[in-house]
């Protein structure tokens, strides 16, 4: 073998030596890439599923609304004003006043307190 | 001319009973409570004068007694007078009895005044303490079978009158309102729920007036050893009858709402 031959092996020797650890590096940085996607999902979703599974969630209950809405007051009757009411409605109310006024218990009416055995012997 | 000073007194008692029967009476009434102390004061008095007189036993004492236990008895039946007088009072000024029953009660109790008034003057006569107490007892024997009887059913009267007045006025109200509902029902507006309000009052009324009737029965009835037990029983009945006035007032004015809308 020539001398020419010997460089041209060593020269292709060296060739396939860079490649092969151009392919090294390029799998190196490929895993890293590869490390790095997961851990970065691992830190964005399993935290907040596992906060979210272990620990209760307080439930945010809104309090209903209350829709107000005014009602007209119902319509009076056309009897609301008719005097001979009016008068029925005046006398009841004066008797009920009368009725809760009476008192049945009235001390007075009861026999006086006397001493009814007067006796001067004993 | 001589008859003129009969006629002129017979006037006169003519003015004295109308006089009476027109009375207010809350001037009798405060007269007969004001009594109760100078009852009081003079059987406090006959009292310690009866105690002196058992302790020693002397003569002066008894006469001591003889005169503080006539004072004392004048005064008992002056405070029964003035009870009685109250009543008669309350029996004239009060509306809702007939002239009939009216007249009935009043002459009961002028009966009984007038024993008293003239039963009064026989405490000046006696000289010993066995002639008093036979004249107490008198009194005493009295009361117990005819006063006492006359005076709490006089005031049961009263107290059922009262009741009796509440009850009609009431009725007439309802009678009333009936009246005017057939007037509405007959422009063609629904008043179911008045007419059973109407029939509910109408309900309570007769309740009302069955516990009266049963107060005045119970009233009319006293006797014996339960006489103040059964009046109570009367007044009891009267309050439970007082009850149901004042529920049928009530459905009373719901039927007024309800016809008015409101």
């Amino acid at each position: 073998m020539d001398l020419e031959q010997k460089e041209g092996i060593v020269a292709q020797e060296k060739a396939i030596g860079s490649k092969k650890s151009l392919l090294k590096e390029h799998k190196f940085m490929l895993l890293a890439t590869l490390l790095i996607v997961v851990a970065t999902l691992f830190v964005t979703f399993l935290p907040r599923g596992s906060s979210q599974n272990l620990l209760p969630r307080r439930a945010i209950i809104t309090p209903p609304l209350a829709i107000i809405t005014a009602t007209p007051p119902p319509a009076p009757s056309r009897w609301a004003t008719s005097s001979a009411i009016l008068k029925i409605e005046k006398d009841t109310r004066d008797l009920q006043s009368n009725i809760n006024n009476t008192d049945y218990q009235d001390p007075v009416l009861t026999l006086p307190n006397i001493d009814n055995n007067v006796d001067f012997h004993n | 001319m001589r008859k003129l000073p009969i006629i002129l007194l017979g006037l006169l008692l003519i003015a004295l009973t109308a006089t009476r029967t027109l009375a207010d009476s809350s001037g009798s009434q405060m007269a007969y409570t004001n009594f109760s102390d100078i009852y009081r004061t003079s059987y406090q008095n006959y009292i310690t004068v009866k105690n002196k007189y058992l302790t020693y036993r002397t003569l002066a004492a008894e006469k001591e007694a003889l005169e503080s236990g006539r004072d004392f008895l004048k005064i008992r039946e002056q405070y029964i007078i003035l009870y009685l007088n109250m009543l008669r009072d309350k029996v004239a000024e009060q509306g809702g009895f007939t002239l009939s029953e009216r007249n009935l009660i009043i002459s009961k109790i002028d009966v009984e005044n007038t024993w008293l008034a003239s039963h009064r003057s026989l405490y000046d006569t006696p000289t010993t303490l066995d002639d008093l107490e036979r004249v107490s007892d008198q009194t005493q024997d009295r009361y117990e079978s005819v006063i006492r009887y006359v005076g709490l059913q006089t005031s049961g009267e009263i107290l059922y009158n009262k009741a009796a007045i509440l009850e009609k006025s009431l009725r007439s109200i309802i009678a009333a309102l009936e009246f005017e509902t057939k007037t509405i029902l007959a422009s063609g507006t629904d008043l179911t729920l008045a007419q059973r309000w109407l029939l509910a009052a109408k309900n309570k009324i007769d309740l009302a007036k069955d516990k009266q009737n049963e107060a005045v029965l119970t009233f009319m009835a006293l006797r014996g050893q339960n006489l103040v037990a059964d009046y109570n029983k009367g007044i009891f009945l009267l309050s439970e009858s007082n009850q149901y006035l004042k529920e049928a007032d009530s459905f009373v004015l719901e039927i007024i709402k309800s016809i008015k809308g409101e």
